[in-house]
């Protein structure tokens, strides 16, 4: 299920909150079994069969957490499940890229197994490094089933996160000051997951479809179009991802369990290393925690620290998806991470507004790459665009930005002699500008979380209502050539 | 703000908006899901086949159907109710599989009960599909609006495009660029006037030769198994079911390029004949095939591709149907078989690149209308000659026609010499012009004849038809140059 599906909005939302809170009064663990059991329920409506792999690697997990607490040779019992856990995640994930590229290297023809990838498990094998380091470090003051399942998969964060931290998490969920009906945390979590709802339907979807546009045109773009899809996906991926974070964090937060802050306003950053502590932040706080301070961070001098840096960028990389545009993207910002450890005292001394033109672009490019399907794309579209060779604008990209809602505008002002259709670009100019503004002049959503105002109930309502609405939609049955 | 003002705000909002869009979408009911359209009220525009369909066979009265792909989209119900005396609707559904269109029909014959006839266009390139294909990945119909199910019509309440829809609709009405009613059954989804007609669109490049494999003759058992349990799966089954409905099913013509393009036409016609007798076998069927009228099928004037037909091809079948021309029967279908088995095999292909594309689309629908209307042509050129050479007029030529309600076309050659309109005008008794072509000046220096055509079907009673140029016979290219900025030939009333 999808936190942005009519289902859950209109049924499943609801109806799980009243059991939670019903459930609670009767004791915590009732509440508790309420999240478990709607966390799987969640999980299992789009595909019953990945709940196996679901239950048996939870099973596994937790038989490694209970060894790690009774028995001695820690160390092995933490490798262990560790490894088994990344070796599902390459398993899953990678068999069909490994294949392809032996086969590509040593010409030979194995066929890629057709694999049933269950949902969320970059993040749920995340969560599950998360316990077991913690248990095995002692964080944990207990180790209760119930929790353990209810942190791995409460609904809010199984499917795209924020990664959460198990000490935080139990921690909250164990509260008793939290098991009643908070209106506050219900006014700002709806608050927060309206907006969020209408960053993905409208905004996300919108610079969607017009990236989806450059790569079906991409052999005919001009300098502009290549420009305007780099932008595009750049918007997409971030209204995209952080709109779910906000959503999640929204529903959590009516839950009364506050996930951590995933994003923010990441493309404010002036520097590559900025930008990583305000984008996925959960991801890179995870990264730093379980990856970097074990393999030394920064403790065993320059070269290891950027050695180190390289490491983690290379693994999200890999993370992040199976593919070399993945890789080299990870690499990418690796580099530049290290060129600002390099030359942060030049950095530092050059006015702001120069180093986030200089971030951003990076940014962009880098997003151009994890976004197109193979790296001689992105060289292709690179040069194309850098080439400034043909600066007009296609309309057919144009036209991705006309949303039906601007059809409608359109043609109502049409009717009273404002004509609208003859300018190219409007409604890009539009979402741009708009985008933008969100980006780099307002305050964070997660920020301005407890504020509350007649102005945002209003907005918040109507973004709720125009979200739904956005959830269905007609499909285009175009048969071309009948 | 104290968060439980906010919540009460909020709320307020969220459930006015969502209940006012939701009785809106309930009442005004764009796809008919609910109930027969209020038409004295709004105008419903019948344009979204997977969507209306469902609600129309559901919620319309009508005791004919007919269905099929885009091949019988340009059917008109009132030229089949005039003919059979029925109350029909279209449902059409491009690019349907037989299972879409047995599963739609299915819908039709149990909501319901007075349906007695069902029109339906078999696509030839369709017998071997397998029995359950569908278009579409199942996830793009809207599922939502065939089920019975209460709880998943929130896809049809809260949906972005049917709302705006509404909101068009509402626009329209309020400042009166429509009046309150629907979309005819005889335009739904009809798109005779979105495409040209003839070889060069048909096939710009020009035909070659292409190798039919002579050796391909049969079906394989695993062939047959396909079609047989598509056929029966998804078109006799209905027939079996229902045997107190006529069904009348037809082959949809395919232009001869179709035929071309196949691989073997021996392996067609297997497959054809296998499907014939299985339909053959169902009293209640009227198969018609009019694949071996090949004037029609190798003039590439009636196509606009391949496969599709233009509107007039509609209107003829629905006449054969009715005349009972073109009837498979068991005693004939071998013969039809053979004869379409010897043309499409010995066809000269080539011989169709020197075919006229004619200007004037219609012109094709012109030279058919005598066979669908029962009308003789008329032929005015002598009668305008005569008055040409006799009044000697350079500026105009005015003849009268006594009821005219029985053409469709008024159709004539022109050039011109000078700079100068072709202009063709219809008087009726009082002197108005009830009908008239105007072209743009133009020279044409190579002095090329164009085709013009006037569709004069609403045109009625006795009228004068004024024409501004002179009129000639044949080729002649003699001294009419000096007297006329336009000449005129071959006018005839179709």
């Amino acid at each position: 299920m999808l936190l942005n599906s009519h289902i859950f909005i209109l049924c499943f939302l609801p109806l799980l909150l009243i059991a939670y809170f019903l459930c609670n009064k009767i004791n915590i663990l009732a509440g508790k079994m309420v999240l478990v059991i709607g966390s799987l329920i969640f999980y299992a409506y789009a595909d019953w069969r990945m709940l196996f792999f679901l239950l048996a690697s939870m099973v596994c997990n937790y038989f490694f957490t209970y060894l790690l607490r009774h028995v001695r040779w820690r160390k092995a019992f933490l490798a262990v499940p560790l490894v088994v856990n990344v070796g599902l995640l390459l398993f899953f994930k990678y068999t069909g890229f490994l294949i392809t590229n032996l086969n590509l290297v040593l010409k030979t023809e194995y066929t890629i197994p057709k694999l049933l990838v269950p949902l969320g498990i970059s993040f749920i094998t995340f969560q599950q490094i998360a316990y077991l380091v913690t248990v095995y470090r002692g964080e944990l003051e207990q180790t209760d089933f119930i929790d353990y399942l209810a942190y791995i998969l409460y609904f809010p964060k199984l499917l795209m996160g924020p990664l959460a931290e198990p000490v935080d998490f139990i921690a909250q969920m164990n509260d008793p000051a939290a098991k009643k009906i908070n209106s506050d945390h219900i006014a700002q979590g709806l608050k927060l997951f309206s907006f969020g709802l209408l960053k993905k339907v409208i905004l996300a979807d919108t610079f969607a479809a017009a990236f989806a546009w450059g790569i079906e045109n991409i052999d005919v773009l001009t300098a502009m179009d290549g420009f305007i899809v780099m932008l595009a996906y750049t918007f997409e991926i971030y209204f995209d991802f952080s709109g779910y974070s906000d959503m999640a964090i929204g529903v959590s937060r009516m839950l009364n369990i506050t996930l951590p802050m995933n994003f923010d306003s990441p493309y404010k950053a002036v520097s590559i290393r900025d930008f990583w502590k305000r984008w996925h932040i959960s991801l890179t706080q995870f990264f730093t925690k379980y990856l970097y301070i074990p393999l030394g961070g920064s403790r065993k001098g320059t070269l290891f620290t950027y050695l180190n840096t390289m490491i983690v960028f290379i693994v999200s990389g890999i993370w992040h998806g199976a593919g070399w545009t993945f890789i080299l993207w990870g690499m990418g910002h690796g580099i530049l991470s290290v060129f600002d450890r390099i030359f942060e005292h030049v950095e530092n001394k050059v006015v702001r507004p120069v180093r986030w033109v200089v971030t951003f672009l990076f940014v962009n490019i880098l997003w151009l790459l994890f976004g197109l399907n193979s790296p001689q794309q992105w060289v292709l579209m690179l040069k194309n665009m850098f080439s400034f060779h043909d600066l007009t604008l296609s309309p057919g990209l144009a036209g991705t930005f006309a949303i039906p809602e601007a059809g409608f505008i359109s043609y109502v002002l049409y009717q009273k002699n404002i004509n609208l259709y003859d300018i190219n670009g409007l409604w890009m100019i539009l979402f741009l500008t708009v985008s933008f503004g969100i980006c780099l002049l307002t305050e964070n959503n997660y920020r301005k979380m407890g504020k509350m105002s007649v102005g945002n109930m209003i907005l918040a309502a109507i973004a709720l209502v125009w979200g739904i609405l956005c959830l269905s939609t007609n499909s285009e049955f175009i048969y071309l050539g009948f | 703000m104290k968060s439980k003002k906010w919540l009460t705000g909020y709320f307020c909002i969220v459930l006015v908006l969502l209940g006012v869009i939701g009785v809106m979408i309930y009442e005004i009911d764009p796809y008919f899901h609910y109930h027969y359209p209020h038409t004295e009220e709004y105008y419903y525009e019948l344009s979204n086949e997977r969507y209306q369909n469902d609600g129309i066979m559901k919620h319309f009265d009508y005791d004919a159907v007919i269905t099929g792909t885009s091949m019988t989209e340009q059917f008109k119900t009132s030229e089949l109710d005039a003919l059979f005396g029925t109350q029909s609707i279209k449902i059409p559904y491009s690019g349907a599989t037989y299972k879409e269109i047995h599963d739609s029909l299915k819908t039709a014959l149990r909501y319901q009960p007075e349906l007695k006839m069902v029109v339906w266009g078999l696509d030839m390139n369709k017998f071997l599909l397998h029995r359950d294909e569908m278009r579409y990945e199942p996830k793009e119909y809207p599922t939502y609006l065939y089920n019975e199910n209460l709880l998943d019509d929130v896809n049809y309440f809260f949906n972005r495009d049917t709302v705006l829809q509404i909101g068009y609709g509402l626009i329209n009405n309020h400042l009166g660029i429509e009046e309150p009613g629907m979309t005819s059954f005889d335009e739904y989804a009809a798109w005779q006037d979105q495409f040209s007609w003839g070889i060069h669109t048909v096939c710009p490049d020009g035909i070659t030769s292409r190798e039919q494999d002579e050796a391909d003759r049969y079906l394989s058992d695993e062939e047959k198994l396909i079609i047989q349990e598509n056929v029966e799966a998804n078109v006799t089954s209905l027939a079996k079911e229902y045997p107190n409905v006529t069904f009348y099913y037809f082959f949809t013509p395919y232009s001869a390029l179709w035929w071309h393009g196949l691989g073997s036409v021996h392996h067609q016609i297997a497959a054809e004949q296998y499907v014939i007798e299985m339909l053959l076998e169902c009293d209640n069927i009227r198969l018609y095939s009019f694949n071996n009228r090949t004037d029609i099928t190798t003039d590439l004037n009636h196509y606009k591709d391949e496969l599709h037909y233009a509107a007039w091809i509609n209107s003829l079948m629905l006449k054969w149907m009715h005349d009972g021309e073109y009837l498979l029967t068991k005693k004939n279908y071998m013969d039809y078989l053979e004869k379409e088995r010897v043309f499409y095999t010995e066809f000269d292909y080539e011989s169709l690149n020197e075919q006229e594309d004619y200007g004037c689309d219609y012109y094709a629908a012109a030279l058919l209308n005598q066979e669908l209307r029962g009308v003789e042509f008329l032929n005015l050129t002598t009668l305008l000659k005569e008055l040409t050479t006799n009044m000697e007029m350079v500026d105009g030529l005015e003849i009268s026609v006594q009821d005219i309600d029985a053409y469709q076309y008024l159709t004539f050659y022109g050039r011109h010499v000078e700079n100068g309109q072709v202009l063709a005008e219809i008087f009726d008794e009082q002197g108005e012009v009830v009908s008239e072509l105007v072209t743009g000046d133009t020279v044409d220096e190579n002095l090329e004849w164009h085709q013009y055509l006037l569709d004069i079907s609403e045109v009625e009673g006795d009228v004068t038809i004024r024409f501004n140029g002179r009129v000639v016979d044949g080729e002649e290219t003699g001294n009419e140059l000096d007297c006329a900025d336009v000449v005129l030939k071959d006018v005839f009333l179709y």
